[in-house]
Order: structure tokens, then C-alpha cells, then sequence
């Protein structure tokens, strides 16, 4: 039982991960892969549980679809990073999957409403 | 300075990721930032540092399937890729399906544009779409090959039987030799650097080479290229719509090969239709009524295709020494 829901969860954040990646890039302007990592967690309460490894290709998907822009940076004393910056396209492609996403929510949420409560 | 541990994990994940050496050493070396980073923030949770080291790389996951996953990443090309890898296909069709592959300019010169765009991609990119231009580029030589080999069978006999040979016999078989010998090396020199990035890659630029030597045999059987360039027979077309179909077919195939995502789609594109389309030109042009034929034929394609796998196998995917990713990154 507990595996069918550990297993659903990482299904639905396969799904969403290079959503996530957007929002978070775009919010913050650019960020790297292992600050990425740690901001999902932070913010999902560790909720969202995955192999680190996943996020690493999703950059580079995102990257080579033109949705991300990835740079090396070397901040003085510090180790050398590749640090992400969103597109215009990237923004374009983020708006509409973040309506769709919302839309899908709400369709869902409706259908698990108990009937009397409609 | 990184562990043997991280380093090993590291070299399994670049072993498996089959991109070109530039794209692989970012990859290794952000991943070697991950790395960095992860551990010391284990150490200053008060892990040890062999501790620490092992957790990192299990948070992380299996190297390949990360190397699958990055593999991915990269693995669908835009639509500009896709026909760009079927052109030359398209090219050498149109020749076949305008009866022009006998003409005395054209022919020569849509091989030439081939050889310089492929010279031209082979300095300037790293795209998937090149290893088509790479392989059509080889056919000049193929017919080279064709074109010297009775030559060098000739004299050979010659020498053999105890003949007199003239010094310009034996100048032209020199010439000849040295000529064969290059066309080999090339060919050789360039499935081998192939198959080092990926062998699948080399099987892609060499899914037409069956379909056109087997055309080429059947044109040796009626008389010789030169020969039918000279004097054209009506015959000499007969397989034309044919070639054309199958080279058409051919140019798709890679098509798809650059459109698709997932590796094993990619494998099972170039393998099976390019031993299918082989198969059944070959079978064709080459006649034979033997039932036992298209099979054997067939396999023998499969297998062709399948080599540059088993030369993979042999020689690696590189050597780790030509990227050393933590001394640039």
C-alpha cells in the first residue's frame, strides 16, 4: 500500500518536474541544479521525494528545447556552476502549462467533491 | 578533489550517455558540482566522508539510468535535424527517379554537394542529421572500390600466372592498390570514430550503403558503370522507381530516427526497416529464386547493421583520458 502511493507520487511529479523547474527558474531569476533540488524540497515540506539524479537531465531537456538558458558562472571563492535562466519562449510555455495545470486541478477537484456537496 | 567512489559513478554515467565529447564533458562536470556540493553538505551534518559519499550517490540514482534519462534529454531533434538527415536520401532519390543518375554532370556534381555540406557539418556541428551526408559521402569511394578491384584482380592474375608485366602495368597496379587500400582506410577510420560517440550512429550512415551496393553489383553485372554511362541501355533504368521508393523510404526512416526520443525506438528504426529495405531491393536486383534467399539476406543485413554494436563492445565508447572533465570544469 505504502509502495502504490510512493509510486503514484513519483509518478505525478514526473509529470510536473520541468513544471516545477520553470516556475521556481523563473521566479528566482536563474538558480542551479543542486539549489533547485533543495528549493523543491523546502518547499514541498519533503513531500516530493525523488532520485536527485532527475533533475539534472530535465534541466538539460528544457535547455535544448530552448525553454532554458544555461550558463557557467565561477563566483569569487566559490565552485564553478551552471546556472539557468528562463526564455521568453520558456515564460511563453510556463503561462500556458501553469492555466492548463490550474484548469486540470479544479476539473479534477470537482469530480471528487461528494455528489450532495455540488 | 573528487573520491575514486564519485569518480567511478561519474565515468559509468558518461560511459552510457552517447552524446558528442563537448555536450558529455558539461554534463560530467555539473554533475561533478553536484557532487561537490551534496557531500560537503552531508559533512556538515556530520557524516563521514566515506559515508557521506555513498549517500550522495544513492540519493542520486543509478548511473545509467541517469545516462538514459540525459540520453533522452538530447535525443529528439527539431524538425529542420529531421530533414536535414533525410536530404541526401532525397537527392540521390530524385537522381534515380529522374533517370539521371547517368548523367555525365549532374550525378557527379549532387555527389560533390554531398561531400562539402558533409565536410562543411563534420567541422561546424555536432548534430545527429550529419551521419547520413557521412555515409551517402562514402558511396564515391564504394564506387571507387568497384571500379578498381578488376584492375587489381587483372594484374594480380597476371603476376600470378608468371606473365611479363610492363612497368606501366605495374605502375597502374601500384596505383590501384594504394587507392584500395586508401578507400578501406577511410571507410575503416570513419565507422571507427563513429561507433566510438555511438554505434547506432554508425549504423545510420551505413543503412544505405547496402540498398546502393547492391544497385551497383546489378549495374557491374550489365556491363560496368563506365559502360552504361557510355552507352545507356533501356535495361539500365528498370530499376529506378525502385531505388527511389527504397532510398525514399531510407530517408524517412532517419527522419524518424531524429524525431524520436527514446533510444530503443532509434535502434529499432535504422535496424529493422534498413535491413527490411535492403532485403527487399537486394533481393530484387540481385535475383535469385531461391526461397532461402530473402532470409539469409535478410540476416545478413541485420547483422551488418547490428556490427558497429559488437564493434562498440570491443573497442569502448572512448577513453576517459580524452575527457577529463574535472581538470577543465
Amino acid at each position: 500500500m505504502q509502495n502504490s502511493k510512493s509510486d503514484y507520487t513519483s509518478e505525478l511529479l514526473r509529470g510536473n518536474t520541468e513544471n516545477l523547474l520553470l516556475h521556481l527558474i523563473d521566479e528566482q531569476g536563474y538558480a542551479y541544479g543542486y539549489q533547485l533540488i533543495r528549493e523543491i524540497e523546502k518547499r514541498s515540506g519533503g513531500f516530493f521525494r525523488f532520485k536527485e539524479g532527475t533533475v539534472y537531465p530535465a534541466l538539460r531537456k528544457l535547455e535544448h528545447e530552448g525553454l532554458l538558458q544555461g550558463e557557467w558562472q565561477e563566483p569569487p571563492n566559490g565552485l564553478r556552476r551552471r546556472y539557468y535562466r528562463i526564455t521568453p519562449e520558456g515564460k511563453e510555455v510556463l503561462s500556458k502549462r501553469i492555466a492548463t495545470w490550474q484548469g486540470f486541478t479544479m476539473a479534477v477537484n470537482l469530480v471528487f467533491k461528494p455528489a450532495g456537496a455540488r | 578533489m573528487v573520491s575514486p567512489e564519485i569518480r567511478n559513478y561519474l565515468e559509468d554515467v558518461r560511459l552510457h550517455l552517447r552524446l558528442d565529447q563537448a555536450t558529455e564533458g558539461q554534463v560530467i562536470a555539473e554533475l561533478h558540482t553536484y557532487f561537490q556540493e551534496k557531500v560537503a553538505e552531508l559533512r556538515q551534518k556530520g557524516l563521514p566522508e566515506s559515508a557521506a559519499t555513498r549517500a550522495a550517490i544513492d540519493s542520486f540514482g543509478r548511473a545509467r539510468e541517469v545516462a538514459r534519462q540525459m540520453y533522452e534529454a538530447y535525443g529528439k531533434g527539431s524538425w529542420l535535424d529531421a530533414a536535414l538527415v533525410s536530404l541526401p536520401h532525397l537527392i540521390v532519390a530524385v537522381l534515380f527517379a529522374s533517370h539521371l543518375w547517368n548523367h555525365l554532370l549532374l550525378a557527379p556534381l549532387a555527389f560533390i554537394a554531398i561531400v562539402c555540406v558533409t565536410l562543411f557539418g563534420w567541422w561546424h556541428s555536432t548534430s545527429n542529421w550529419l551521419y547520413s551526408w557521412i555515409g551517402f559521402s562514402l558511396f564515391p569511394l564504394v564506387i571507387g572500390g568497384f571500379i578498381a578491384y578488376p584492375a587489381f584482380q587483372s594484374a594480380i592474375s597476371l603476376l600470378l600466372e608468371g606473365r611479363e608485366v610492363s612497368v606501366t602495368q605495374l605502375l597502374a597496379l601500384l596505383v590501384v592498390s594504394a587507392l584500395l587500400l586508401f578507400f578501406l582506410w577511410v571507410i575503416f577510420k570513419t565507422i571507427i570514430r563513429m561507433v566510438r560517440r555511438d554505434w547506432i550512429l554508425a549504423s545510420l550512415m551505413l543503412m544505405s550503403l547496402p540498398v546502393l551496393a547492391s544497385w551497383l553489383v546489378n549495374i557491374q553485372e550489365q556491363g560496368g558503370l563506365f559502360q552504361l554511362v557510355r552507352n545507356p541501355q533501356p535495361s539500365m533504368h528498370q530499376w529506378d522507381a525502385s531505388m527511389a521508393t527504397a532510398l525514399a523510404v531510407l530517408g524517412a526512416t532517419a527522419a524518424t530516427f531524429i524525431r524520436v526520443r527514446q533510444r530503443v525506438l532509434k535502434v529499432t528504426a535504422v535496424v529493422t526497416i534498413g535491413s527490411i529495405v535492403a532485403t527487399v531491393v537486394a533481393s530484387n536486383l540481385l535475383g535469385r529464386d531461391d526461397p532461402f534467399y530473402p532470409p539469409a539476406l535478410f540476416l545478413f543485413m541485420l547483422i551488418f547493421l547490428v556490427t558497429p554494436a559488437l564493434v562498440e563492445a570491443r573497442i569502448g565508447h572512448g577513453k576517459s583520458s580524452e575527457i577529463d572533465v574535472f581538470s577543465h570544469y
